[in-house]
């Protein structure tokens, strides 16, 4: 059984039992890029559909580590986390699911930008629906 | 004694002078790279994406990563990491890199982008703004601590106090 303790950004930890632990640099790329699947196999609609949806959508806890990444492009980064509210997954649901870790402090600005794509993401949403 | 005491007033101006230009210095690296990084995007952006280059993008991301790791060390020099400038330089901070990799960026079908341009260049300007202020902070900060500061608080106390 896996177990993933998250150390977040804000020195809080906690014990998410059975989380799927994911490495984007590792498991992904170290050099993520592009938006959608025809900017390449590397782009933010590639990581959302191939690797985080289909954990998501079977209810798995996920822990993505951006250790070791170059860079998240905002391009990369919004359309894998803001593209999971879009495809349905509320925001509510994926803080349940989901933690973003990093150990290195100059990528603790994309741990707060994912949730930031999120929250947006989800505002969207619900302004889309009450119209 | 008086001699003693003007030594140690001399060599606690000569720290304050030595942490001033520390902190002065520390300030000026993420100023360039903020301005560095939105002279990447004026290549970049205003280019549709067949004359967009991959060293213009490689730049721009060059530039980010810079931008990243100046800020986030200043950003570590500060002590109180509750204070509303704190929050509001590295709110600065995440709106800066948001955008600059944002709009039209590494999009194969991408169009001359010219809003993202001004987006990136409000979103420096703003950061340049809020790292003035976080200065400023540190620079008091480092002051209020030592100890003539100190003791000038507690001389002042007593003033008020025989005042009263």
């Amino acid at each position: 059984m896996l177990h993933s303790v998250a150390h977040l950004s804000s020195g809080k930890s906690f014990s998410m039992p059975d989380a799927v632990h994911i490495s984007i640099a590792r498991q992904f790329s170290e050099t993520p890029f592009g938006r959608y699947l025809e900017d390449g196999k590397e782009s933010g609609q590639a990581f959302r559909e191939k690797i985080l949806l289909p954990l998501l959508n079977e209810g798995r806890s996920v822990v993505i580590s951006l250790d070791g990444v170059a860079g998240l492009p905002s391009s990369f980064w919004e359309e894998a986390l803001g593209g999971s509210v879009r495809a349905g997954i509320a925001a509510d649901r994926l803080r349940e699911l989901l933690v973003i870790e990093t150990t290195e402090a100059d990528l603790e600005t994309y741990v707060r930008l994912g949730w930031r794509y999120i929250d947006q993401a989800e505002v969207k949403r619900q302004t889309n629906q009450s119209h | 004694m008086a001699g003693f005491v003007t030594l140690a007033i001399n060599n606690l101006n000569e720290k304050r002078r030595a942490r001033r230009d520390f902190v002065t210095k520390a300030f000026e690296g993420p100023r360039d790279d903020i301005k560095r990084a939105v002279d990447a995007s004026l290549v970049y952006y205003p280019h549709s994406a067949c004359d967009r280059t991959k060293a213009m993008e490689a730049q721009l991301l060059a530039a980010e990563r810079e931008v990243r790791h100046s800020l986030t060390a200043v950003l570590a020099l500060q002590e109180k990491c509750d204070s509303a400038v704190y929050h509001d330089a590295q709110t600065a901070f995440d709106d800066f890199i948001a955008v600059l990799t944002s709009g039209s960026f590494q999009t194969k079908d991408a169009e001359e982008d010219l809003m993202t341009v001004i987006l990136i260049a409000d979103a420096g300007a703003k950061l340049r703004s809020a790292l003035i202020g976080l200065r400023s902070e540190t620079l008091s900060s480092a002051v209020a601590n030592d100890w003539l500061s100190q003791a000038q608080q507690a001389l002042s106390g007593v003033r008020r106090s025989f005042g009263k």
